[in-house]
């Protein structure tokens, strides 16, 4: 490692309050293209759901284009995608569901 | 009411014991069965994951419409989790109403509301390979 910048400008933003921690939970196929459950991840603060989806998937080369096509739960109830989120918030990733037969 | 997520075998007759009485003049049942094809290409097994807390409250929010809309006396709904065999239930709705109608459309219901909204997914093993059901990507 050398003395140069750190490329993880949030980390630098985050003494600042400019960044916020969420929780991001992952299930059925996100899950398996991201290879976690849980992904612990730092955002600008005001972002929305979908970006940080969007951090994840910037990640995750799997993912790409898919933030369209899943849901959003936060704290457990269901947002839309433009929500904008806190800091400490849990973010759900729901997938298209395929419960009952 | 009783709603329950199992990663053991549903005992169906438990359900329709608990939703048979005598206020009840109508009982319907569904039993979501694991088959062994999809559109003929043949299914080995299932797996079912749920994202558990919010599974539980939707599937709570759809028993308490199907009971206000249809006058229900009683619902439960039980839907396994987990790897699931060929001839398995995954899922056992139990409905009970003063008359058939209600029940048979409150019943219907439930399946079908529960399939698009509970956060819970299906995932079918092939003889060579496995794919996740994700409905509105298939269109």
């Amino acid at each position: 490692m050398s003395g140069s910048p750190a490329p993880q400008v949030a980390r630098n933003a985050t003494a600042a309050g400019a960044s916020i921690r969420v929780s991001l939970l992952l299930f059925a196929s996100v899950a398996e293209a991201t290879g976690a459950r849980r992904r612990e991840v730092r955002a600008p603060e005001g972002s929305t759901a979908r970006g940080v989806f969007e951090l994840l998937a910037a990640d995750v080369p799997a993912l790409a284009g898919r933030a369209d096509h899943v849901s959003y739960a936060r704290n457990q109830q269901f947002v839309p995608p433009d929500t904008v989120l806190a800091d400490g918030d849990e973010l759900a990733v729901i997938p298209p569901v395929s419960g009952g037969a | 009411m009783t709603i329950r997520l199992t990663h053991e075998p549903i005992d169906a007759e438990a359900l329709i014991q608990r939703v048979t009485r005598p206020g009840n003049g109508g009982i319907c049942t569904f039993h979501g069965i694991v088959r062994d094809n999809m559109d003929g290409r043949p299914v080995t097994k299932l797996e079912y994951e749920a994202f558990e807390p919010m599974a539980l409250q939707e599937l709570e929010r759809i028993g308490r419409q199907a009971e206000e809309r249809w006058g229900l006396t009683d619902v439960e709904i039980e839907h396994r989790i987990g790897e699931l065999r060929i001839g398995e239930a995954s899922v056992v709705i139990a409905v009970g109403a003063p008359h058939r109608a209600e029940a048979f459309e409150a019943c219907r219901f439930i399946i079908d509301t529960l399939k698009t909204t509970v956060p819970i997914w299906k995932k079918e093993f092939y003889r060579d390979g496995a794919v996740w059901i994700e409905p509105t990507a298939a269109g």
